[in-house]
């Protein structure tokens, strides 16, 4: 009863019959998994990490550990929200390592935070579009880990909450919690 | 903010997502609407929480370079051909799950000897003992009904091709 009750909460998983085949080593469709998230993992990462750490290093990373971890992956939850796990806790290495050699707190990406200026932009780099998402990652690089998890999981990826709180193993409350103060925060370093 | 519009955060980050339906049920949409009515800071707040997710989604996306797949691909084939470390190997959750058939043979067959028993009728009895009387008599050495003196006797007296069955002393 309790399995059918289990099963019946994982939705349906449109990746479930690539993560079987390549569970059994078929690399050509991993591959094919890499080409359906790459672009996702690479944006997601790129809003978890320092600026000074390459986001395409840190999201090799983590197709490499999907890759060795599919064996254990047990099907609870579908392979995106998995995936999304694995990306979450190497970006929180990848930070952990480059907090150690800045010997800054850990927390926020501190040599980005509120009191130092935008990252300067070339003459070449004219597009809207690139002033505007760094100015945007400029103050999601200010917010604390858990908060810039949760608000960029929520609006930037659109993971539904209950997603976010099976990913990070927190409650539903406390992601909304967070969600709440980490919209505040930006919305004050955005403006300042 | 007061500690009753702090309870009212989690509504607000809902309620911004959809800001002409709230994704709210009924009770929590009655509350929030009667606080809103009353609380400035709060209309901020929901203000502020909607500009903001308007925001972030607009955020335009980082895509990955067009050699990034071939990268992942180039790093992943050694791993693809490479036989499991010794970390791997130890590693209980790749190997536990392909014990549960042998353990559940080895539960069912200790099931089906407990419940069979080695002799069950007097026939079994009678069968076994005309069996053992068909041994040679160097079988009585590993008998616990024969004494000693009976066992010298027999190794002093019979031969080698002899029967059990055949040779007075050995007890049944």
């Amino acid at each position: 009863m309790a399995a059918r009750q289990r099963a019946a909460s994982v939705p349906e998983d449109p990746d479930r019959g690539a993560v079987d085949r390549a569970r059994r080593g078929d690399l050509d469709t991993f591959d094919e998994l890499v080409r359906r998230y790459q672009h996702r993992i690479v944006n997601f990462v790129r809003t978890q990490v320092p600026r000074a750490v390459d986001p395409e290093d840190v999201a090799q990373e983590v197709f490499l550990r999907a890759w060795r971890g599919l064996k254990t992956f047990r099907g609870q939850s579908t392979f995106k929200t998995w995936l999304y796990q694995v990306a979450t806790n190497t970006a929180r290495t990848h930070f952990a390592r480059h907090s150690r050699r800045q010997e800054e707190p850990a927390g926020t990406l501190a040599e980005e935070g509120p009191d130092s200026p935008p990252p300067a932009v070339s003459p070449e780099d004219v597009e809207a579009d690139v002033i505007r998402r760094d100015r945007i990652d400029h103050a999601l690089a200010a917010l604390p880990a858990d908060q810039r998890e949760i608000v960029v999981l929520r609006d930037v990826e659109g993971f539904e909450y209950k997603e976010i709180a099976e990913l990070l193993a927190i409650p539903i409350g406390t992601v909304e919690s967070r969600l709440f103060r980490a919209r505040a925060k930006l919305r004050r370093l955005l403006r300042a | 903010m007061t500690t009753n519009c702090e309870t009212l955060e989690p509504l607000l980050a809902r309620a911004a997502e959809a800001p002409d339906a709230w994704p709210l049920d009924d009770g929590e949409r009655a509350r929030l609407s009667a606080h809103l009515t009353s609380c400035e800071s709060c209309r901020d707040a929901l203000a502020a929480q909607t500009e903001v997710r308007a925001l972030l989604a607009a955020r335009p996306a980082l895509d990955a370079s067009s050699a990034f797949r071939v990268r992942v691909r180039q790093a992943l084939e050694p791993e693809a051909g490479r036989a499991p470390s010794l970390a791997e190997l130890l590693d209980f959750r790749r190997w536990t799950w392909r014990l549960v058939p042998v353990a559940a043979a080895m539960v069912v067959a200790t099931a089906i000897g407990l419940a069979t028993p080695l002799a069950e009728t007097d026939a079994d009895v009678v069968a076994m003992t005309e069996a053992a009387a068909e041994l040679p008599v160097a079988a009585a050495l590993y008998s616990t009904n024969v004494t000693d003196e009976s066992l010298l006797a027999l190794m002093l007296t019979a031969s080698a091709d002899d029967r059990l069955g055949a040779v007075p002393g050995e007890a049944r």
